[in-house]
């Protein structure tokens, strides 16, 4: 019975490398027509909608002698009123001279758009499924009892967030602006920062319940082709009941399902987004969602913040190599620090020997088991810190960090260097927050492989994670190519001033590769003005 | 011994089923070649057998046959 | 017909030759038990040898832009003869595997892990080596720049270490053994550390440069790594004196000497480190074109299903080789030069000549 499961598993996990088969298309949807009949255009709604208390229908009698009769249809809520009264519903009623001048048999749905409704988005439907859709997507259905055509009318207008400040991406200096949840605010963020023509933005509809407006968005000719049709390809395959957040579309496409490393970036802020578009790369919009996705994604972006570019280029430099240091720290000190008390003691100067000799006196338990202790709180620690509401919060981060640190110490159960090197791995942990997931999950290998085999056991989990690195691709561009020297290199352990980055990242930018002419500025621009 | 028999029965289990199911015979029989001869010599190292050792026995060719060292 | 085609840019090609060669540096004990003090000489001495025939190594891949060695030797020797070339030249990289793999092991079994198995250690290394190995040319030789810069700095922070322990009176006498001994020394480092780099004739087809310009990526590389040889030996020179000859790691006694101030003493972590880098690079290397030769001989589309049994093969025959360090070390000072001479030298010369002969390839002349 076992033996039979684990060979059905094995199996399965050899057969994944073919392709699975391509899911059948669901059925044509039936596209039923619309009759010419007002009462069953109306009745079949109500029959499709049920008993919903928010579908709203109201009938009118327009026209010089009160012939026509028509019907309005919308969900309150996601409609605005106010355009709905005064452009469609005061020009038809009011205006007493419709039909006037012309027979009734020539009036058609194309006069009424073009000669009487006051709105500037109106567009025709046939069929009965654009009409639900419309409806759902916050649009006016005008029905005419005659004819079996509608008109979809624009009056978008529900309770949307203001444009804020994000809250995961703080700036000292730089926009401060943040995508929202509508879909319509965030493309429009993005059209003010770039304005050029070539700018395209290509919208489809994702998931099967839900309906999500999702937009691929790039510069004609700066992308690359191949990156913009694997995106498309990828969503286009989607059969998914539904996408609530960007996060669900970058489960779908990302390249390494099984890795830590995201393939995918994210951001919140526009001028981030604006500014990887411009060097060749995709973004996917969500409707719902205020975090935008980036494709391709390589490891160097989760070092480079919005900030960099704002600031003077010697310092961002500085603070990049912190923050790159910061992330090995966060990763290696736990597992090297378990290796040397566990393996390597000649490798501790003497005195600090002593205090960690002096420190593990009192504990039971060996250096392993003491940092599982120490980073398993922590880890419970950061989480409860996320959840509970912000006043609550500053006291258990002050109960936390004192008692949790400090007592633990005294009542013997953790030597203190143990915990100042946790605390530590932990507070460097915070500095690349896209990476949390890769610095905790590596950082538990690595400390699996220190207290098996001590130094060496460090090296082959190192050399483990710069080989799965390397082989990483995110979108058919290498994850890890900064380790290649090249001309990419000027963005990513320093950042190379801005009048020396002339040429777009090579892996990425297509045929526009250019950015600027590079010149070095003089350095003795306030004698120009000497002479005058 | 018994560790040495499982690592070989993991990396016929890894190897050999994807070439078995692309029905590639040749390279089937090739790699089998290899594997086979691996599985041989460190069973007869593990049991304790001294296998003699080609470049110790290419060193001794070269010294006593052919007079060609330093 | 190309099996791997990934392609590697030439600046990496030229770090990768580099790093190949800086690897063998940390592993000095061959020749420096023959010439003791006067090794550094012994290592110019063969670096002029090896010149010429790295022009002829550099003139067969400028033939040939696009064929790996073995399928030149079939081209150049016709079918018969070029596949028993070929399966000698498998057992060389095979064999250069294996005892790179044991001076690994060797090093951390008798300096880190005393009470480990060396077949855990073995193990676990070529575990990742082979995960290596399985995506291809491009991510075996991706971090050689790095690892390549990052002996070079470690090399130049060790010297600044030792500086104190330096004494130039350790390089006398000078020129005072018999020549065969300088001529022994000569053929051992001109086949170790120098000659190895006929490996890299079987990734031609993988460098993304055309053949007119390999000549001087190949040429900084060899002459990147050929410096830094010498720079280890007359740092060992300098520091350790006559006694260089006895011990099986120079290198390892020379870092062990070094402190900085009190609190850092124990630099040696840095060789252990830089060792361990250096040896996975090589090793990975060697792995990769072992298995790519033998897809390559037998034509095959894929060299994936090779990994995992010549890895089993590279370590048991790892352990057959030698049965200990010391018969190692006799060998590799007699019987191991005269062995690689064929291979390196020999071979190589043969095969341009009779290219040359046959009139190959024949297409246009490459000039």
């Amino acid at each position: 019975m076992f033996i039979k499961f684990l060979v059905k598993k094995i199996t399965f996990l050899f057969k994944q490398n073919q392709t699975p088969p391509i899911e059948t298309q669901s059925a044509e949807k039936k596209t039923k027509g619309l009759s010419d009949k007002l009462k069953d255009n109306i009745d079949s709604l109500k029959l499709i909608f049920g008993d919903s208390g928010d579908l709203k229908i109201h009938e009118i009698l327009f026209g010089k002698n009160l012939e026509l009769s028509g019907a309005l249809i919308f969900i309150d809520g996601l409609v605005d009123s106010k355009t709905i009264t005064e452009s469609i519903i005061k020009p038809l009623i009011l205006n007493k001279n419709i039909g006037d001048g012309m027979e009734i048999e020539n009036m058609s749905m194309d006069i009424i758009k073009k000669t009487i409704l006051c709105s500037g988005d109106m567009s025709e439907i046939k069929d009965q499924t654009q009409m639900i859709e419309g409806c759902l997507a916050g649009e006016t259905v005008f029905l005419l009892d005659g004819f079996k055509e509608a008109l979809l009318i624009s009056t978008k207008g529900w309770e949307k967030r203001n444009v804020t400040e994000p809250q995961t991406e703080l700036v000292v200096r730089g926009p401060r602006e943040g995508f929202t949840e509508d879909f319509r605010t965030n493309t429009a963020l993005l059209r003010r920062r770039i304005k050029s023509p070539d700018f395209k933005m290509e919208q489809m509809k994702i998931g099967r319940k839900s309906l999500t407006d999702v937009c691929i968005a790039y510069i004609d000719k700066v992308a690359q082709p191949r990156i913009i049709e694997m995106v498309k390809k990828r969503l286009e395959k989607l059969e998914v009941d539904s996408i609530l957040d960007s996060g669900y579309i970058e489960e779908y496409i990302e390249d390494a399902p099984f890795s830590v490393f995201p393939t995918v970036g994210y951001s919140e802020k526009p001028d981030v987004i604006a500014g990887k578009l411009l060097e060749g790369r995709v973004a996917i919009i969500v409707d719902g969602s205020p975090f935008v996705l980036t494709a391709p994604y390589l490891f160097i972006e989760s070092f480079q913040t919005s900030e960099d570019y704002c600031i003077r280029p010697l310092y961002a430099s500085v603070t990049r190599m912190l923050r790159l240091m910061a992330y090995f720290i966060s990763i290696f000190t736990v597992p090297i620090y378990i290796a040397l008390t566990t393996f390597h003691q000649e490798l501790i100067p003497t005195t600090l020997l002593f205090t960690f000799a002096n420190a593990s006196e009192g504990t039971p338990f060996p250096s392993f088991i003491e940092a599982l202790i120490m980073v398993f709180s922590f880890e419970i620690l950061r989480e409860a810190g996320l959840r509970l509401p912000r006043p609550v919060g500053q006291a258990i981060s002050i109960v936390g960090a004192l008692i949790m640190g400090d007592a633990a110490v005294a009542a013997g159960l953790v030597g203190a260097p143990m915990v100042i090197a946790v605390a530590f791995t932990a507070v460097a942990g915070f500095v690349i927050p896209v990476q949390i997931d890769s610095v905790s999950i590596l950082r538990f290998i690595l400390m699996v492989f220190s207290a098996a085999l001590g130094g060496f056991g460090i090296a082959i989990g190192l050399l483990g994670i710069l080989v799965h690195l390397a082989s990483l691709k995110s979108f058919g561009v290498d994850y890890f190519g900064t380790v290649i020297p090249s001309q990419d290199l000027q963005d990513s352990f320093v950042r190379m001033p801005l009048w020396s980055m002339s040429g777009r990242p090579k892996d990425i930018a297509y045929i526009d590769k250019k950015r600027r002419k590079t010149f070095i500025p003089s350095t003795r621009r306030s004698n120009d003005h000497q002479e005058t | 011994m018994p560790y040495v028999i499982f690592a070989f029965l993991v990396i016929a289990l890894i190897d050999f089923l994807p070439l078995i199911k692309q029905k590639k015979y040749k390279e089937l029989f090739c790699v089998g070649a290899f594997f086979i001869t691996g599985v041989v010599l460190s069973i007869l190292y593990v049991s304790g057998v001294v296998i003699p050792s080609p470049m110790v026995l290419l060193g001794d060719f070269l010294k006593k046959v052919l007079h060609l060292s330093y | 017909m190309q099996i791997d085609k990934g392609k590697i840019t030439a600046v990496q090609f030229m770090f990768s030759v580099a790093c190949y060669m800086q690897a063998s540096s940390l592993l000095t004990a061959f020749f420096v038990g023959i010439t003791k003090q006067d090794s550094w000489i012994v290592v110019i001495l063969a670096f002029l040898v090896c010149l010429p025939f790295l022009f002829i190594f550099i003139s067969i891949m400028r033939n040939f832009p696009d064929k790996n060695l073995i399928q030149i030797n079939t081209l150049v020797f016709g079918p018969v003869v070029g596949n028993i070339i070929s399966a000698m030249y498998i057992w060389y990289f095979l064999t250069l595997t294996s005892l790179n793999l044991r001076d690994l092991s060797d090093f951390v079994h008798q300096t880190i892990m005393p009470k480990t198995p060396s077949i855990v250690i073995m193990f676990l290394f070529l575990l990742v080596c082979a995960w290596a190995v399985r995506f291809g040319i491009g991510v075996v030789t991706r971090y050689n720049t790095l690892f390549s810069i990052i002996q070079i700095v470690i090399l130049a922070l060790a010297v600044v270490f030792t500086a104190n322990l330096i004494d130039f009176q350790n390089f006398l006498p000078m020129f005072d053994q018999p020549a065969m001994e300088y001529v022994h020394g000569t053929h051992v480092v001109s086949t170790i550390p120098f000659g190895e780099v006929v490996v890299f004739l079987m990734i031609t087809p993988n460098i993304k440069l055309p053949p007119k310009k390999i000549s001087k990526f190949f040429l900084w590389g060899f002459v990147i790594g050929g410096i830094v040889l010498v720079v280890v030996i007359l740092r060992d020179t300098a520091v350790l004196g006559n006694v260089l000859g006895l011990f099986s790691l120079p290198s390892f006694e020379t870092q062990r000497m070094a402190s900085l101030m009190e609190a850092l003493s124990r630099l040696e972590i840095m060789f252990a480190s830089v060792l361990i880098i250096l040896l996975f690079a090589k090793v990975t290397f060697l792995y990769y074109v072992t298995v790519l030769s033998l897809a390559q001989i037998f034509k095959f589309e894929t060299f994936k299903p090779f990994i995992l049994s010549i890895g089993a093969l590279a370590i048991v025959y790892a352990f057959i080789l030698y049965s200990s360090s010391m018969q190692h070390v006799e060998s590799g000072t007699n019987a191991t030069p005269i062995l690689w001479t064929l291979f390196e030298f020999v071979l190589p010369m043969l095969t341009l000549l009779i290219a040359k002969m046959r009139k190959l390839p024949q297409t246009e002349e490459v000039v």
